[in-house]
């Protein structure tokens, strides 16, 4: 049964694979190929999820599913291990890849037909599901390698002048967090003896009493390394650029799922040092989370560009999780991975809403928008409503929850700030949704962008998705709550 | 115990990439800071597995033997190391065909 587990990351492993070697022959047409890919990847995705329905009972009733790679011991070896915690991030990142491949299809036209686009976005797959299951922390390292290559290339699939900046930017500072994070691993490894995360916990534990003044080093540089995979503030100024000039479905996973992977981390990382140590650092993440939420808002405020509008609101959205984590009780840490995924589903959808919206007003300028296909800017509004935290929809459950145990936690200036900054958020969708009901001009006759079926139908998923999970809030927070009891346990 | 060992020079060498990437203003002397940076951590991460006197744990008798496992693991970084860099090599081709430069002042 837990053998099943390997499949997960060999499956879009192996598809990735297959996927490179359709783009060998040379005298094949290259519809047919087109084909053969469309297929591939859907399978792939189809595979994977079967294999997630297998486990879902397992996980989801307090089990956990764990598999030795090559039947080394675990002390020595690498395990992978699927607990409620993991469980959920994987389906909601295989759900939002899944939607994203979607639109992917008739969007992506020349970067397909070379046929590299698919098999690095199966990397990619691969990669994020890797570090969602691995139990071992080098093992971790080498999924987020695996993870940030493949995105590194996809960024520049659009083929435009400033994505080869804005990747170059993001491989730069991402491969120093990542050499900062394997550092802290080579410490942990000479202090405790084992990567393996059970028994690196003992280790780690006794680090703490016995010698502080080096958990506190190991601490600093895990919180920079994913500090800046995770663009916590001071560390942030790498996301604009590369989530607003990726194209739009990598937009959607990047800010959708590849933030949240480094907040997995973080979670599971920190939590391993034990309570004690964990509630003495807890308010430096807190105050740094607070300041992240406030410097997003704040230049999402000023932004023209409706991606990068996005991209800033994305930052204060990772705040506020980033402060829930910080606060540390378990309300507060309850509400924040509710929140995770919630916002994985809101701001993919964001995105991929305003993929549509700007390739039919020819603009991505926020006061020439257009409103378009309606169904796409309904889902626009309830999507945004969601995010700004308006009571029937999901936003408003976790972000609640985040206030609430911040107050109890007397954290009550991070609740306001939380707070405040929903406020503002209204400032900056409303201006998105407020150039929908202008009036049109008279344009001169352009040939129509075609939104295909394709296209609009992840976008009204994640809509539903957004209004099921407001409606019903304890199918979410149950599971946050089991979740929760896996990662102390 | 002397400070000159592997792991204090892996440490140095770290620092010296940070130092480079922070001071540089050419994108491939950046790069190569970075290679800096991984050679000093898998010089640490191997020196870790050292035992005073130890031999290497292949085939045949041995009571002390140095520790196996940070070397495998660096085997996997070495890998790393190079496709990060290769693609950043890539991604500066593409870089000066579009702008003309590799002086990151110029780039803004």
């Amino acid at each position: 049964m837990s053998g099943i587990l390997i499949l997960l990351v060999a499956v879009p492993l192996m598809t990735a694979f297959l996927l490179s070697v359709t783009a060998l022959p040379q005298k094949v047409p290259h519809t047919t190929l087109m084909k053969l890919r469309n297929v591939l990847s859907v399978s792939g995705m189809g595979v994977l999820c079967v294999i997630l329905a297998v486990c879902a009972p397992a996980a989801l009733s307090g089990h956990v599913l764990t598999y030795t790679v090559g039947g080394w011991s675990p002390f020595l070896g690498v395990a992978l291990r699927l607990d409620a915690f993991s469980f959920s991030l994987v389906v909601v990142s295989v759900l939002v890849c899944f939607l994203a491949l979607f639109y992917s299809i008739p969007h992506m036209g020349y970067m397909r037909r070379m046929g590299k686009y698919d098999a690095f976005y199966f990397l990619m797959v691969a990669g994020i599901v890797g570090v969602f299951l691995t139990r071992d922390i080098f093992n971790m390292y080498v999924f987020f390698e695996i993870l940030s290559i493949s995105v590194f290339v996809l960024i520049t699939a659009g083929e435009k002048k400033e994505s080869y900046k804005a990747s170059l930017k993001y491989l730069i500072l991402a491969s120093l967090s990542s050499a900062l994070f394997l550092f802290a691993v080579g410490i942990i490894y000479a202090s405790c003896g084992s990567l393996n995360m059970d028994y690196a916990a003992e280790g780690m534990k006794s680090m703490v009493e016995e010698n502080p003044e080096l958990m506190y080093v190991v601490f600093t540089l895990l919180l920079v390394s994913l500090g800046v995979k995770t663009s916590i503030v001071p560390l942030h100024f790498w996301l604009p650029d590369a989530h607003s000039i990726a194209p739009t479905p990598i937009s959607a996973i990047l800010s959708g799922i590849i933030l949240k992977v480094s907040i997995y981390a973080m979670v599971r990382l920190f939590l391993l040092c034990g309570w004690q140590f964990y509630s003495e650092v807890s308010p430096i993440i807190a105050y740094t989370g607070a300041a992240t939420v406030a410097v997003g808002t704040l230049l999402a405020l000023v932004q023209k560009d409706i991606k990068r509008m996005l991209a800033y609101s994305s930052i204060s959205q990772i705040g506020i999780i980033v402060t829930g984590i910080g606060i540390g009780t378990d309300l507060a840490l309850q509400g924040a991975l509710f929140h995770v995924v919630n916002h994985a589903l809101m701001k993919s959808g964001l995105f991929l809403c305003a993929g549509i919206i700007a390739g039919q007003s020819r603009t991505r300028e926020i006061s020439k928008l257009q409103m378009g296909a309606p169904g796409v800017a309904v889902s626009f509004v309830v999507l945004s409503l969601g995010i700004i935290g308006v009571p029937p929809l999901n936003g408003f459950v976790s972000k609640f929850i985040i206030c609430y145990g911040a107050v109890q936690a007397q954290y009550s200036g991070l609740a306001f700030i939380i707070l405040a900054a929903s406020v503002l958020s209204c400032g900056y969708y409303f201006r998105v949704i407020q150039a929908f009901f202008k009036k049109k001009k008279r344009r001169k006759k352009t040939p129509m962008y075609r939104v295909s079926r394709f296209m609009s139908f992840p976008v009204y998923i994640l809509a539903v998705l957004c209004v099921i999970l407001g409606l019903f809030p304890l199918i979410g927070l149950q599971i946050a709550d089991l979740a929760l009891k896996m990662v102390g346990g | 115990m002397t400070w000159v060992n592997g792991i204090t020079i892996g440490i140095v060498l770290v620092l010296i990439g940070f130092y480079g990437v922070m001071t540089r203003k050419n994108l491939i002397k950046i790069v190569l800071c970075i290679d800096i940076i991984f050679l000093g951590l898998i010089l640490f991460f191997v020196s870790i597995g050292y035992v005073e006197e130890g031999v290497a744990p292949v085939l045949g008798e041995f009571t002390l033997f140095v520790d196996p496992l940070p070397q495998t693991l660096m085997l996997t970084t070495v890998v790393v190391g190079l496709s990060t860099t290769a693609l950043a090599l890539a991604l500066i081709i593409k870089v000066y065909e579009k702008y003309k430069t590799l002086d990151v002042r110029e780039l803004k």
